[in-house]
């Protein structure tokens, strides 16, 4: 894959969280959040990363995007206070710098995969070799969603 | 090499914005939303590490816990979020902070 392709789609997906975490309006920023999301989903589709990008797409530019538009629905928030937005795009600059700084210097530390052969095997791998995480995490999504029912339903005083 | 060191970067500077975003957002929904980036930064850094000659399996795999982790987190945060406004009907945690006291 070109670095090209690779360094546009980086660029994009910063610009877009970049801009949704700066974005005063609601709708624009869940926008730029759900593109940032597509994004980052091309990125692991072109590295042969199907399954994953499948997954965190229904995740998270579905069902969580969904979500957060029922909660701004339900708490009435049109306006997002960001606070101080000098602070914001020094904090911005800041990171970037240091990122760039950081990230080229760890990355020459990173090893190259063994190129393990990929498609349609990644689902049998959890299945064979990780069954317990995969039970922990059956778990953490219960309890999550009885934390978030539980949260959500009235008690007797209201 | 080179692609893997831009994709290491972008999770960088995708993880430490949230986290500053995190400290200075007056919204809680805001502030969800920064963890949204933030998942979307530890994700990129995780696969990063499997790019290269092929796609690791046990990088890929992490990726999959770490969505459904996130996933799960950000579900429990938005009905918090919910409860918090029918009690106090603010999500400026400033202002939550002063009315509790």
């Amino acid at each position: 894959m070109s670095v090209e392709i690779t360094l546009g789609l980086c660029i994009v997906l910063i610009i877009t969280a970049v801009t949704s975490l700066l974005s005063k309006t609601v709708s624009l920023s869940l926008i730029l959040l759900f593109y940032s999301s597509i994004a980052l989903n091309i990125i692991f589709i072109i590295y042969g990363a199907a399954i994953i990008a499948l997954i965190h797409l229904v995740i998270f530019a579905g069902a969580i995007s969904v979500m957060l538009l029922v909660t701004i629905v339900i708490t009435g928030e049109a306006n997002l206070s960001i606070g101080n937005i000098k602070k914001y795009i020094l904090t911005i600059i800041l990171v970037i710098a240091i990122s760039v700084f950081l990230g080229l210097n760890i990355a020459k530390e990173l090893t190259v995969s063994s190129g393990m052969p990929v498609n349609g095997e990644l689902l049998e791998f959890v299945w064979t070799y990780r069954p317990w995480d995969l039970l922990i995490l059956i778990i953490i999504l219960a309890a999550s969603m009885v934390t978030a029912l539980n949260l959500l339903s009235r008690t007797r005083e209201e | 090499m080179v692609e893997q060191s831009i994709l290491f970067v972008t999770s960088i500077i995708l993880f430490l914005l949230a986290i500053a975003s995190m400290f200075y957002s007056r919204n809680l929904i805001k502030t969800l939303m920064s963890f949204q980036i933030l998942v979307f930064g530890t994700n990129l850094a995780l696969f990063t590490s499997s790019v290269g000659g092929g796609v690791d399996l046990l990088a890929n795999t992490l990726v999959l816990f770490s969505v459904f982790v996130g996933a799960s987190v950000e579900s429990v945060g938005l009905a918090l979020i919910i409860q918090i406004y029918r009690k106090y009907g603010t999500l400026d945690p400033h202002k939550l902070r002063r009315l509790r006291q």
